[in-house]
């Protein structure tokens, strides 16, 4: 299968997402084929003052997908995943705002027509796949495994479809249904202090603590994560002193130790609280 | 000359839709004007000879308002009526009367935004397929 | 008065600024002057005031109008009134006909010309439809004087007493088995804080005892038929299997009850027994019992053990009473808490959450450690009938013990020295010790049967001897003891010697006769016995041919396990051939490799023998254990009895009689080769059969056993709760292989007795009572009866009044606030339990741990105010919030936060009690709880719950760590409301409150006439809200039939007998089978009292005969001609 793809600024300089994607994507015959040209989806700007101005870069954004024949998108960030989908509706329910952003649009001669629709790379991973590729890796002594599933403050926003829950369970049962025993806690969905770790680092160190306190609790050996953004500040300030230390993975890069993809290939050495002990623990498990 | 400006009756049951009408009007719901009540105890008391007659004389479009199912007041007059619209709408089409100018909806006694909604989407509708030829020929 | 020329008077409301000025009324007035057979058309402020009425009355004085139409509101307001009006001025109330210009012109035509234009077609059409009017006269029927009541709650109980004490009959019914509903459950009431029991229980107390209330509890209404002043109402009486009018309410029963499951009344918070009262001062004071289906080991047991029932007494270490229960269906427990292959251990429920409980070894148990000769016996009258039972095995025994307990005289023919049947010959003693099996079957024959050994059929008895002997009814439980052959080469050769004699020989005599190499043939039981023995009567080595795989041995998998752990060696999917011999006697078994090819009728896969894989396995001895047969030809000596292609008595399945009607079997000899406990199981149903044979009633017996199969299979258990810990099952001990395979002694050493109860405990009561009896035997006043069965009732009253009242919202739908997850957080019911003195803590105010909270915060609003829920306000939740909060600080002196939206205090005294809680320092933040969450900001603070709520008032966000949380959930529509607004005819709103007939001026009426509404089924209310609506709903049903009449109505079908062509049409339409045929007019007649002019007769009367009073075509036809 073919998905235009929308990597976002923080994909590439990620620890070992963009790896471990690949990797996986190739184990899966899923193929991302990056939007050429494509450029920032707005989610700082639509923080900031300019909705519109956010509006026409996802706008321009999804004109080139259009161009190159696919109005699906995917992404593997929450940010830039809510702040398409945002603007995808926007865009489709208002021809006012589409008008507007078609004539900034013309001067590069690009136009949108269709309407785009928005979906987490996860979201195609998971579903997509057929079970016995699954299975045919299946252990049953990987629920000594725990992993504490953390979706970030973006993915389940009630506005957007999808798991609308403060405690959503989908990425839980997906790795349940590998066979992983995934713990429930109650930071699942709270805010990793992405969007204001610069200005003021003591709150988002407060915020992540707080993250690595709930999973603390269900004594999990790793905590994985599906955006950039998060994974790198749960992992970074987890090197702060009197913080837990936990492991915090990409999903991609825990579906590549499940396949057994060599691990160079999935950019663990990246990570700054070191997965050793849960690469160790996974591949001594004596299969059952 | 103005816009169109259709003759709509509507057949409605005093236990649920009529209710609902009279809910639509306490809670000052507008509707287009051209709507007309006829109010009955059931809508199993409706005679096809009724429906007949409005489009005879000239009506545009008639609308028909009974309780859910389950909830009759009579049990199950609203089954009945339902299984005599649906016929008729059948029959109305060898009469040249477009079967869509003939309507039955559920509308329950709490269901006043409904009502106007439904009042609202049946008199646009009749108003799309223009006047009623029915009385002209009758003339002819 | 001329009616033939109609005068008629046209009335233009202005309603006030309601429809002038939108409508032009003084325009539609001097339009309607203008209509045909007007003759005043005037317009007034207020038609429906005084003056108003008072200028019609007026004009049909003066002027002679003979019809009248206003146009104003809706018909649903003030039909009644003008028709009124036009009464007195005698004109016939139905001249009259009125046009709704304010809800269907005014108030919803947004342009003024349009209303107006809309106000004057409504009034043509009124106009050209009141000309067809005609008299129509109503006549008064008597009414019933008695009230029917649904919901037994504070407002039912209120309506009750008002219409009793007016002295109507009152019949108040109650789904649950106690009367009170919420109140009951509460502890103090806002804002006075008198204690609720204090001032609710004198009312439960006078309903209990008031002469003109019949309670109906743990009872619900299923159907609601007539009309006002005569309604009827069906009553389903739920079985309490307690008898109202003995029990004591001592609760003698509740103390045996081993069976403890959650306590709805206690909102799950404490447990409850399987027979129980909601709480002390419940009236009726009556106990109830709760069953649930059969529980499934008990459904599973072929004998039918009320498994469930010893399991619970062993628990509570009662062995006694678990043996009688087990008595009761076997009359064999050692034997077979030894033996069965336990099929209700498969299907246990508990190996949902682990693993089933061990059902068997528990039998084993009870059997070890009761006594036998303790066991009840029913009190026996001797009857004269002779029985005569042949064979001693299982069958035979069960049939001879439980005919013995009916009083029939019982003789056992057993062709052995011993009796036992199989239990002696085929069960080896290391797995069954004689002394078990003899002390048994003492006790059989202690019950006063004639057991006669080394007599059999063939040897000294025959079947026509016996019926000359005077034996009414025989029974044939001879087994099937003949082994069937392999049919291979040298088979009968010297060292082969099939299981059954060779167990038999060995447990009767033991010779010890096994050679050195021993070779079993076959994959079931016997051949594990077989093996099992030839290894302890001296053999050096044995092996096991079997000619599938070992998961398809149908031996016992425990038989299995053991013959390996003695050394014995299975040699899998291999087939005999031919017995080598030398000069006669065994040196070998030739066998072939077998594959699996595809399944047989038995769904096990059939082995297909490997061409040229032939091997010769040496051994000296070989024991063939591939199945046996019946010997019938003794049998079919002197009488002729049918055999099945099998060789097996065939019986019918119902009656289990041969083809000799006096004769019948069970056991092997009818099923071939089987279980024990099958044996069993067909022993009872030939008792039932041959005393219903005895008792001529062999018809009932057919009908008897439908029943119980339709009966069979509804599978509603109770639900296996959430938290069910992990328990290992327990294990017996087992005697060491290696010295168990040297002797014959018992290898399963069974239970402990620690064990034992520890395993019972994990049952997990499926069937809910457990029959065990134990509270039967505790009432003293004997009025317990698992026999009662649900009671239909029928009862007629002339008004209905409906309080069904309101259940809580779901406090998981708002997962944020953690309810659910977090187990310190509270729904406001479940506080109002903890805090009660007859509550599960005793009103201490506690966490799960036990200690006292030290900061409690109170969440208002959850469920309410909230667009994803529900919209509307509960209107109690503000106040008993403040309620709660000044319990907490009196009981616990904690910290208390309440977290509001906007405070709801309007009521007397309200506002007051919000001041004095404000007093007593509990904190108030407005603003909607965000999440709680049991993730902390400071370490301290682990364990203890955080409230992140923002502060609207300073515009802060809070963080607040506290220890418990109240949710102070909002009302809805109670459970079932929905059916019974149905039942009724009552309409709900959007919420599912049922819709009053008027919100200002009939808040206490519905739509139909003499159905009234009392309390919250009707919208949130509070107490005092409620008992004052409820004496209103009271005081309604009263006016209503203290006039003794009501008048019936005048818009009925007619049919019109001149136009009638007799089809009968109507009659088959007519859902209340109001309309009756007059055979000798051929016509169709309509039945006034019943008819409810719904008119479906008249828009299917194909000769347009039938029409309705009030609506008849002419008039519809005029008023579409008016609109058109």
């Amino acid at each position: 299968m073919k998905y235009a793809f929308f990597p976002g600024c923080a994909h590439d300089t990620s620890a070992g997402y963009k790896e471990s994607l690949d990797a996986v994507c190739s184990k899966l015959d899923i193929e991302l084929l990056e939007i050429p040209d494509w450029n920032c989806c707005g989610a700082t700007i639509t923080a900031g003052e300019s909705k519109t101005s956010s509006l026409y870069l996802a706008a321009r954004s999804f004109a080139l997908s259009e161009k190159m024949g696919y109005t699906q998108i995917l992404t593997g960030c929450n940010a830039c995943y809510t702040t398409l989908k945002k603007s995808a509706k926007y865009l489709s329910s208002d021809k006012h705002r589409l008008e507007a952003a078609n004539k900034h649009l013309a001067s590069e001669g690009l136009e949108l027509t269709k309407e785009i629709t928005i979906q987490h790379v996860m979201d195609i991973i998971f579903d997509k796949t057929p079970k016995p590729i699954w299975d045919s890796y299946k252990n049953n002594a990987l629920q000594n495994i725990n992993i504490a599933c953390y979706y970030g403050c973006q993915y389940t926003r009630p506005w957007l479809t999808g798991p609308q829950s403060d405690r959503p369970e989908y990425i839980e049962n997906f790795l349940t249904g590998l066979g992983f025993n995934a713990v429930n806690h109650s930071a699942k969905t709270l805010c990793c202090g992405a969007a204001g770790a610069m200005p003021n680092a003591d709150i988002a160190k407060k915020l992540v603590a707080r993250i690595a306190d709930g999973v603390k609790k269900e004594s999990a050996d790793a905590i994985v994560t599906i955006c950039p953004l998060c994974q790198l500040n749960v992992d970074m300030y987890q090197t702060q002193p009197d913080i837990e230390q936990i492991p915090t993975l990409f999903f991609t890069q825990l579906l590549g130790l499940y396949f057994k993809i060599d691990l160079e290939n999935l950019g663990l050495d990246k990570l700054l609280i070191s997965p050793e002990p849960l690469i160790e623990k996974m591949q001594n498990l004596k299969s059952a | 000359m103005s816009e169109f400006s259709p003759k709509i009756i509507v057949f409605v049951c005093n236990w649920c839709t009529y209710t609902a009408a009279d809910l639509a009007g306490t809670s000052r719901l507008p509707y287009p004007p051209e709507v007309r009540l006829v109010r009955l105890m059931c809508t199993g008391m409706i005679d096809t000879k009724y429906i007949l007659k409005a489009f005879l004389d000239g009506a545009d479009g008639v609308f028909v308002g009974g309780c859910h199912p389950g909830d009759c007041h009579y049990i199950d007059g609203n089954l009945k009526a339902e299984k005599r619209i649906t016929g008729l709408q059948q029959m109305v089409k060898n009469f040249g009367i477009d079967e869509n100018r003939l309507k039955l909806e559920w509308i329950g006694a709490s269901e006043g935004p409904e009502f106007q909604k439904h009042m609202t989407d049946f008199v646009a509708q009749i108003k799309v397929l223009g006047p009623g030829q029915t009385k002209d020929r009758m003339i002819l | 008065m001329n009616v033939q020329n109609p005068k008629i008077g046209v009335y233009i409301c202005h309603c006030g600024m309601n429809i002038y000025p939108k409508v032009d009324v003084m325009k539609v007035a001097e339009y309607a002057k203008t209509l045909t057979h007007v003759s005043v058309a005037s317009e007034y402020k207020f038609m429906c005031s005084n003056p108003g009425q008072e200028l019609i009355i007026e004009d049909i004085k003066q002027r002679g109008l003979n019809r009248v139409v206003v146009a104003s509101c809706s018909p649903r307001m003030h039909e009644p009134t003008f028709r009124k009006a036009c009464e007195t001025a005698g004109l016939n109330r139905f001249y009259f006909q009125m046009a709704n210009i304010r809800e269907h012109s005014s108030w919803v035509t947004l342009d003024s010309d349009m209303a107006t234009q809309k106000a004057m077609e409504l009034v043509t059409a009124a106009v050209k439809r009141v000309s067809f009017h005609a008299p129509l006269y109503t006549k008064d029927v008597p009414v019933q004087k008695s009230v029917l009541i649904i919901g037994g709650g504070i407002a039912g109980m209120q309506s009750a007493l008002t219409a009793a004490d007016a002295g109507f009959k009152v019949h108040l019914v109650e789904r649950e088995t106690y009367i009170g509903g919420h109140m009951a459950k509460f502890d103090k009431t806002f804002p006075t804080l008198d204690c609720a029991a204090c001032i609710s229980t004198p009312k439960t107390v006078s309903i209990g005892q008031h002469q003109d209330i019949t309670l109906h509890s743990y009872s619900e209404v299923t159907e609601l038929s007539g009309f006002v002043g005569n309604y009827k109402a069906v009553i389903r009486k739920k079985p309490r299997y307690i008898n109202e009018d003995t029990c004591t309410g001592c609760g003698l029963c509740a103390e045996k009850c081993p069976v403890s499951v959650p306590d709805p009344f206690n909102e799950n918070l404490g447990n409850r027994k399987a027979v129980y009262r909601s709480f002390p001062q419940a009236v009726p004071l009556t106990f109830c019992i709760e069953k649930k289906d059969p529980a499934p080991c008990r459904i599973s047991c072929p004998a039918g053990t009320n498994v469930q029932g010893y399991v619970q007494m062993v628990k509570t270490g009662n062995y006694q009473q678990a043996l009688n229960i087990i008595m009761e269906r076997l009359p064999l427990p050692g034997v077979l808490g030894r033996v069965c292959p336990h099929p209700c251990e498969t299907d246990c429920r508990r190996s949902l959450t682990d693993s089933a409980v061990s059902i068997r070894d528990l039998k084993r148990f009870a059997a070890d450690n009761a006594k036998l000769e303790d066991v009840p016996l029913p009190k026996v009258e001797d009857r004269d009938e002779k029985i005569a039972v042949i064979g001693s095995g299982p069958a035979g025994l069960t049939v001879a013990y439980y005919l013995r307990r009916k009083g029939f005289k019982v003789s056992i023919f057993e062709s052995m020295e011993k009796p036992g049947g199989m239990l002696r010959t085929g069960i080896p003693d290391y797995r069954l010790p004689p002394a078990i099996l003899d002390a048994e079957i003492d006790h059989i024959l202690s019950t006063g049967i004639e057991m006669n050994t080394g007599v059999g059929l063939g040897n000294g008895i025959t079947l026509a001897g016996l019926k000359e002997q005077g034996f009414d009814a025989i029974f044939l439980g001879i087994g099937a003891h003949v082994p069937v052959k392999m049919n291979i080469e040298n088979e009968d050769a010297d060292g082969v010697i099939d299981a059954v004699p060779f167990l038999k020989e060995e447990n009767l005599e033991r010779p010890g006769s096994a050679k050195k190499r021993v070779v079993v043939v076959g994959g079931g039981n016997v051949a594990m016995d077989a093996a099992r023995v030839a290894i302890r009567s001296g053999a050096q080595s044995v092996s096991i041919v079997y000619r599938r795989t070992r998961n398809e041995m149908p031996a016992d998998h425990e038989e299995v396990e053991g013959a390996i752990e003695e050394g014995i060696e299975l040699i899998n999917l291999v087939g005999p051939k031919k017995v080598i011999t030398q000069d006669g006697k065994v040196i070998g078994l030739e066998c072939i490799k077998n594959e699996l090819g595809p399944a047989d009728d038995s769904g096990r896969r059939r082995p297909v023998p490997v061409e040229g894989s032939e091997f010769i396995i040496d051994c000296d001895m070989i024991i063939p254990a591939i199945g046996q047969r019946v010997e019938s030809s003794p049998v079919l000596e002197d009488t002729d009895v049918d055999l099945t292609a099998w060789g097996t008595f065939n019986v019918d399945q119902i009656t289990f009689q041969t083809s000799v009607p006096s004769v019948f079997a069970a056991g092997d000899a009818v099923t071939g080769p089987a279980t024990v406990v099958e044996a069993v199981a067909g022993g009872h149903r030939v008792v039932r059969a041959i005393e219903k044979y005895l008792n001529n009633e062999m018809e009932l017996l057919e009908d008897e056993i439908r029943q119980e199969n339709k009966m069979a299979g509804k599978n509603d258990f109770l639900p296996v709760p959430e938290d069910v810990p992990v328990v290992k099952r327990a294990k017996t001990s087992f005697m060491e292989p290696s010295e168990r395979k040297n002797c014959f002694d018992e290898v399963d050493l069974g239970l402990d007795e620690a064990s034992a109860q520890k395993d019972a405990e994990k049952c997990l009561n499926c069937g809910l009572c457990c029959e065990c009896m134990e509270c039967v035997n505790a009432c003293e006043v004997k009025a317990v009866d698992h026999e009662m069965e649900e009671e239909i009732i029928e009862v007629d009253a002339g008004a209905v009044i409906l309080s069904t009242g309101f259940k809580t919202f779901q406090a998981e739908k708002l997962f944020q606030y953690g309810y659910g997850i977090y187990p310190e957080v509270y729904t406001s019911l479940e506080f109002e339990r903890l805090n009660n003195a007859t509550g599960p803590t005793s009103g201490s105010i506690q966490m799960k741990n036990g200690k006292t909270p030290e900061r409690v915060a109170i969440v208002h609003c959850v469920g309410s105010r909230d667009s994803r829920n529900n919209k509307y306000c509960s209107r109690v939740c503000c106040m008993y919030s403040m309620k709660f909060a000044h319990l907490v600080r009196e009981k616990t002196g904690a910290e208390v936060w309440e977290y509001y939206i906007d405070m709801r205090s309007p009521g007397k005294l309200y506002e007051e009690f919000y001041d004095r809680v404000q007093e007593e320092g509990v904190h108030f933040v407005r603003g909607r709880v965000a999440e709680i969450t049991d993730i902390t900001d400071h370490p301290e603070d682990d364990g203890r719950l955080t409230v992140v709520a923002e502060n609207t008032l300073t515009m802060k966000t809070l963080r607040t760590p506290v220890d418990m949380v109240i949710l102070s959930v909002g009302l809805e529509a109670a459970e079932g409301s929905e059916d019974v607004g149905r039942m009724a005819g009552v309409s709900r709103d959007k919420d599912g409150w049922f819709n009053e007939l008027h919100a200002k001026l009939a808040p206490v009426s519905t739509p139909i006439s003499g159905i009234f509404l009392a309390g919250c089924c009707q919208g949130p209310k509070d107490i005092p809200d409620t008992v004052a609506q409820a004496s209103g709903a009271a005081g309604e049903a009263i006016s209503l039939l203290s006039k003794g009449t009501v008048s019936t109505k005048a818009e009925i079908s007619f049919i019109d007998p001149e136009l009638c062509a007799g089809c009968k049409t109507c009659i088959e339409v007519c859902a209340y089978s109001a309309i009756d045929f007059d055979g000798s007019r051929d016509v169709s007649v309509v039945n006034e009292t019943l008819c409810q002019g719904c008119g479906s007769c008249s828009s299917a009367c194909p000769a347009s005969a039938a029409g309705v009073k009030q609506f008849t075509d002419l008039q519809l036809m005029n008023e579409l001609e008016g609109f058109l």
